[in-house]
């Protein structure tokens, strides 16, 4: 960058210095993209891929990617009269098309806007490399997903039905329609498991070794240092067998070297934070529909 | 009480008392399809799922390596795994942001360091 002269630095500092510049904005779009969804390179001759964390190859990708059309992304929220009741705040792509390196072409020579985007892809590669990781985020019900959809569609209310989030939701992107108690996940392959009002909910009546082979599957399939959150912790029919059978499970996770933690909820702990969909919710939910003083939520870790 | 058992050990009396189905599978599809009213399918919990999951998430997200795949059971209509997906969406654009301010603070510094 020795080629900058004052001015032209100058005028760079002028270019992305406004929060809302575009070139500012058409750099961010770029860094989200690769952040969000990273860049993977094959393993051998296999299907599998892994994270592309080499510094150079992120440098060269985004070298490329500054001399590149991209959307370029806006904050927006849903719902905002519901400010810290249900507000969604969703990233969305903002129609217009431009690059990098044609905003810089208003203020500098070719080739000095060149070696600058090269010294940007080289300061943001050694930026974004370590923080480079994929997310996925599956559900995963034994309904049919037409019929989840259908009676969300009915159930629930218009104000909700009419956003982009709901929408986006309905998508069903990794979704996976299976028994629970097939669980056609690989061991060590989920970092988090969440289970509202799922296990062990409404497992009432299966027997002992179905719990406890379920449990294992859970247990097996935690990376280490993952996580699982069960609430409630109980089975929806509060008999004394069932108590029995979820201590019996809490046993045999301890016994395989998993740490179990357990949160109490109130009633009012919930409800106080609550949006307004899902105050009616509770009204409905047989979570909610009995009296009991405290729920808890069953927190499994898996050792580092 | 005729103390039959059904396939998977299920036991029959207990069954009939609760009035569910003849397996184990037909059981849990009656409790997460049968009456909208009291069951599961028609509510998607979404920020209660949060808050009560939130702090063990990010306690996830950093005591694992590599890929994060999480997994929403019994889901219904998937509302916590796109609220999910939305917070990432917004963690990255975030990141991305923060990048970006430390390249403009290099530059209105004038900081030869990047320049």
């Amino acid at each position: 960058m020795g080629k900058l002269d004052e001015l032209q630095i100058r005028k760079v500092r002028d270019l992305i210095s406004p929060h809302n510049s575009n070139p500012r904005k058409l750099m961010q779009a770029v860094l989200q993209d690769l952040l969000y969804d990273p860049p993977t390179v094959p393993v051998g001759n296999t299907e599998f891929a892994i994270i592309n964390k080499d510094v150079e190859s992120i440098r060269d990708l985004l070298n490329s990617q500054f001399k590149t059309s991209v959307v370029i992304f806006n904050e927006r929220y849903e719902r905002e009269k519901l400010i810290g009741r249900g507000r969604w705040q969703i990233i969305l792509p903002k129609d217009a098309r431009q690059t990098l390196k044609d905003e810089l072409l208003t203020i500098v020579e070719e080739e000095v806007a060149g070696e600058l985007i090269a010294d940007l892809a080289t300061f943001f590669a050694a930026k974004l490399a370590p923080k480079l990781r994929k997310f996925r985020i599956f559900s995963l019900d034994i309904e049919d997903p037409k019929e989840i959809e259908r009676r969300a569609e009915s159930s629930f209310p218009a104000e909700y039905r009419d956003t982009i989030f709901f929408w986006k939701a309905g998508e069903m992107k990794d979704h996976v329609r299976a028994n629970l108690l097939d669980y056609p996940f690989q061991p060590n392959s989920l970092a988090f498991i969440s289970g509202i009002e799922a296990y062990p909910f409404y497992f009432d009546g299966f027997p002992l070794k179905t719990h406890i082979e379920f449990a294992d599957k859970v247990a097996a399939s935690l990376k280490p240092g993952g996580r699982a959150v069960f609430f409630p912790w109980l089975i929806n029919s509060e008999k004394r067998n069932n108590r029995e059978t979820l201590d019996e499970v809490k046993k045999h996770w301890s016994q395989k070297g998993l740490t179990i933690q357990e949160k109490k909820y109130s009633y009012s702990d919930l409800t106080n934070q609550m949006g307004d969909r899902e105050i009616s919710l509770t009204m409905h939910s047989p979570v909610f529909n009995k009296y009991r003083p405290y729920m808890v939520a069953l927190t499994l870790i898996k050792p580092e | 009480m005729s103390g039959e058992k059904l396939s998977g050990g299920f036991d029959k009396d207990l069954a009939d008392d609760m009035r569910l189905g003849n397996t184990p599978e037909e059981n849990l599809l009656i409790r997460l399809t049968g009456d909208p009213q009291v069951n599961g399918t028609m509510y998607a919990w979404g920020k209660t799922a949060r808050l009560v999951t939130q702090k063990d998430f990010l306690k996830a997200v950093d005591n694992t390596c590599g890929d994060f795949f999480m997994l929403d059971v019994c889901s219904s209509y998937p509302t916590y795994a796109q609220m999910i997906r939305e917070r990432r969406k917004q963690a990255c654009y975030d990141d991305a942001r923060k990048i970006i301010g430390e390249v403009v603070v290099s530059v209105q510094k004038n900081n030869r360091v990047f320049l």
